[in-house]
């Protein structure tokens, strides 16, 4: 397969034909994507031992697949570079190419290439995109295994960089940048000569446990398909024929005469024992291993490391932990914000960690693990840990705490998360150059989990977060209003209080405030802005602070029913309503309490005034 | 189940089988292949912040199902509920997806199959009224009954309807 006659070395744009099947682009997505991570995962396998012959086998078929599909949809421009790749790594395969930093570079940023293909292809396939031609520069890619594989692969292959005259017919090829906003990015082949490829070293990384070895070199996730092991899918097929048989059994029960009461209470025992099981095992199949998340962040590290000149080693646990599939979705922004600045803030040059008495390598680990009935999952460096004076001075100087004061890390983390925090000039030596902490504290907070922060300075710093183990149950605080009875997400409520014990203030132009301990927040009386026309009447209910977004608001009901952990189910979703009801759950007694959304219940901006001065 | 949706437009593809049943004064029908099942009148949790016409949601086995009352959509005058007032859960396309929803009618009459030559096409008494639901009219013993096309209803959920549009007495004096 390495001697395409039509092998093309310019670029090729990309167009997406009318007449495409969209559902076999579907399927060339969803294999490409699956592709792609293989590719990512195997060339850094391939970077901590490069003569490992089955992940280079493993490369190749991928790059061999990938091109072959790309044929047959006619994406000319992604099976050209995909037969690139796969000539180079065929030289590897067949032992005429040693397979050096140069290399590894080469082929990653292919994938990246080949990932903007996917990007874009999806794009437009899904309709967000116009269908457009667009090109995505390959050539210099291509001309670069080119000059590999041409014997240049000597000089490659020289622990020293290539020298720079290499890049000059790569630079000769403009890149045509006007039709595709992604492609004014740097171009792939201009970073391929940067002398700065710092690979971890090897006996490094040999005296530690297998860092996401061979081991963890697995397929990953899909996009949309889900994958099911195969086991699961089995039990769930016995437990639903054990449900038949409980159930014809209590049929039967009540069916005859002569049956007595023990066995029918035995059977719906029996009943509602693979109810629960059938349910668990349903629920788990939404659960994915962390696995493929924390791979990213791998080659986050490596990249990042490898711009700043540092050594950063990563080492995974519990990788095989799994987490609700949404979860681990949601979670990959947040880790790559943490996992970005421990690389770019916390962990130091490797002569300056050295002068610091630490091992010149940096490490970070990434944790998962399942604890009290909750996912925890830790960003542990060790770096310089991070910079009480400096967090202590913009807080002071933002007014949110008091000069002088102690703040323990807790109190800390809460600045660091707070939305102005990181855009100041402090963040340099801390975390997120303007890429705030507080993106983090969102995404967590839309998982309704909790994080937390510990750190020792010139030590490191490790972030720790909570998260549900799925987001199908909630922790809910039921209250009543009027006659109804409302779910609030347990996480987001701060507190509640009798209405006499706290004053509350009226401004015109705020609306009502309430005052707990120096703090106005402000009020939201839940019966007025139900539309209820009986107000509550004054110094009865229950105040209940929730917050959420870093925002408050104080929440005035009738009555704390109780707490209840509740299955989210959405409200059948046929009718638009309030963003303030994100969805119901079936109480205990049989009837819909509806759940109250506290992100939109804290941004309501006048709502609550409009509608009294309506009634 | 692309199946059970026949009632597109056009009076032939739409005679069949209809489960008819009475609002104020007026007799209606939908087709039975929308109907998912009758229940009696639960307990509706109510949505705040909604329409008047939309009551709320229902808990139907485990699943949430929205329930409008149709009268009240429809702008007739609020009856109290009786014995026969019940919710019929129907099947309704939205987005390329098969939802449920519960519709909240006075008292059932019959399931009645209706011939491709008793069906009019609904008269026009105007944009923004009522008639905007009606697909067909359909002359059977005598009476009229409006055929109703449920998924319109449910697109125009949020639209307000002007007080007793509903052409009752018109349809009466036709049959």
């Amino acid at each position: 397969m390495g001697n395409h006659s039509d092998e093309q070395i310019g670029e090729i744009p990309l167009e997406l034909k009318a007449d495409l099947d969209p559902e076999l682009v579907e399927e060339f997505l969803s294999d490409a994507r699956e592709q792609l991570h293989n590719i990512e995962q195997g060339t850094l396998a391939l970077e901590k031992d490069a003569t490992d012959h089955e992940v280079i086998h493993s490369l190749f078929r991928a790059f061999h697949t990938f091109k072959g599909n790309a044929g047959f949809l006619d994406f000319a421009a992604i099976s050209q570079l995909a037969h690139a790749l796969e000539s180079l790594l065929d030289g590897a395969r067949e032992n005429r190419l040693q397979i050096n930093s140069v290399i590894i570079e080469i082929i990653l940023k292919s994938r990246d290439t080949l990932q903007k293909f996917v990007d874009e292809i999806e794009a437009q396939i899904t309709g967000k995109k116009p269908r457009v031609i667009v090109n995505i520069p390959t050539a210099a890619l291509k001309v670069a295994t080119k000059f590999i594989l041409n014997g240049d692969g000597h000089a490659a292959a020289k622990p020293h960089p290539p020298e720079p005259a290499k890049a000059a017919p790569v630079e000769a090829k403009p890149v045509p940048v006007e039709t595709k906003p992604a492609a004014v990015e740097p171009k792939p082949a201009a970073r391929i000569e940067e002398p700065k490829i710092i690979a971890p070293s090897p006996q490094l990384m040999k005296s530690e446990q297998p860092v996401a070895h061979k081991s963890t070199y697995q397929t990953g996730t899909a996009l949309h398909a889900v994958k099911v092991a195969t086991s699961k899918l089995d039990s769930l097929v016995d437990l639903a024929g054990e449900l038949l048989i409980a159930q014809s059994l209590v049929v039967q029960n009540v069916n005859s005469p002569t049956a007595n009461r023990h066995s029918l209470a035995r059977n719906l025992d029996q009943l509602s024992r693979i109810s629960k099981e059938l349910q668990r095992m349903a629920m788990s199949m939404r659960m994915v291993p962390i696995r493929a998340t924390f791979h990213k962040m791998e080659r986050l590290v490596r990249d990042i490391a490898a711009q700043q000149q540092k050594h950063v080693r990563v080492i995974l646990e519990g990788e095989e932990t799994e987490v609700d599939r949404t979860i681990a979705e949601k979670l990959a922004d947040p880790l790559m914000h943490m996992v970005r600045n421990a690389v770019d803030h916390a962990i130091e040059l490797p002569d300056k960690r050295a002068t610091a008495g630490k091992h010149p390598t940096g490490t970070i680990h990434l944790r998962a693990y399942h604890k009290s009935g909750t996912i925890i999952i830790e960003v542990e460096d060790d770096g310089n840990g991070i910079n009480r004076e400096r967090i202590i001075e913009k807080a002071t100087k933002n007014g949110w705490m008091r000069p002088g004061a102690e703040p323990d890390d807790r109190e800390l983390l809460h600045y660091i998360l707070q939305p102005g925090f990181s855009t100041a000039a402090v963040v340099t030596s801390l975390s997120g150059r303007g890429v705030g902490m507080d993106v983090v504290q969102k995404n967590i907070a839309q998982l309704r989990g909790k994080i937390d922060i510990k750190s020792a300075p010139g030590r490191g710093t490790t972030f720790t977060m909570r998260l549900p183990l799925t987001l199908a149950l909630i922790d809910g605080l039921i209250i009543r209003v009027g006659g109804q009875r409302y779910i609030i997400p347990t996480a987001s409520v701060r507190e509640s209080f009798h209405p006499k014990s706290c004053p509350i203030t009226a401004l015109p132009e705020t609306g009502e405030l309430v005052q707990i301990r120096k703090e106005l927040i402000p009020l939201l009386r839940l019966r007025d802005h139900f539309g209820l026309k009986s107000p509550i009447e004054d110094g009865v209910g229950i105040m209940v602070v929730i917050e959420s977004d870093g925002k408050k608001r104080c929440l005035l009901a009738d009555e704390l029913v109780g707490k209840q952990e509740v299955v989210i189910k959405n409200l059948g979703e046929v009718l638009k309503t309030d963003p303030m009801v994100s969805g119901g759950a079936i109480l205990g007694d049989g009837c819909v309490g509806l759940i109250l959304d506290p992100g939109a219940l804290v941004h309501l901006e006048s709502a609550s005034n409009d509608l009294k001065l309506a009634i | 189940m692309p199946a059970l949706f026949l009632d597109s437009p056009g009076s032939k593809s739409a005679a069949g089988k209809y489960l008819t049943f009475i609002l104020g004064s007026g007799a209606f029908g939908i087709p039975i292949l929308k109907v998912r099942e009758i229940i009696r009148l639960l307990e509706i949790t109510p949505i705040p912040r909604m329409p008047e016409y939309v009551r709320g949601v229902i808990n139907l086995r485990g699943k949430i199902v929205p329930v409008i009352d149709l009268r009240m959509k429809f702008g007739l005058p609020n009856l109290t509920t009786t014995n026969r007032t019940c919710i019929v859960v129907v099947y309704v396309v939205m987005e390329e997806a098969t939802k449920l929803m519960g519709l909240i009618v006075d008292a059932l009459e019959e399931v009645y199959q209706i011939a491709a030559e008793d069906l009019e096409p609904a008269p026009d008494f105007g944009k923004g009224t009522t008639s905007d639901y009606i697909q067909n009219m359909a002359k059977t013993k005598g009476t009229v009954k409006a055929l109703l096309n449920i998924d319109r209803i449910v697109q125009e959920d949020r639209a307000v309807l002007p007080q007793n549009v509903f052409p009752t007495e018109a349809l009466r004096s036709q049959g």
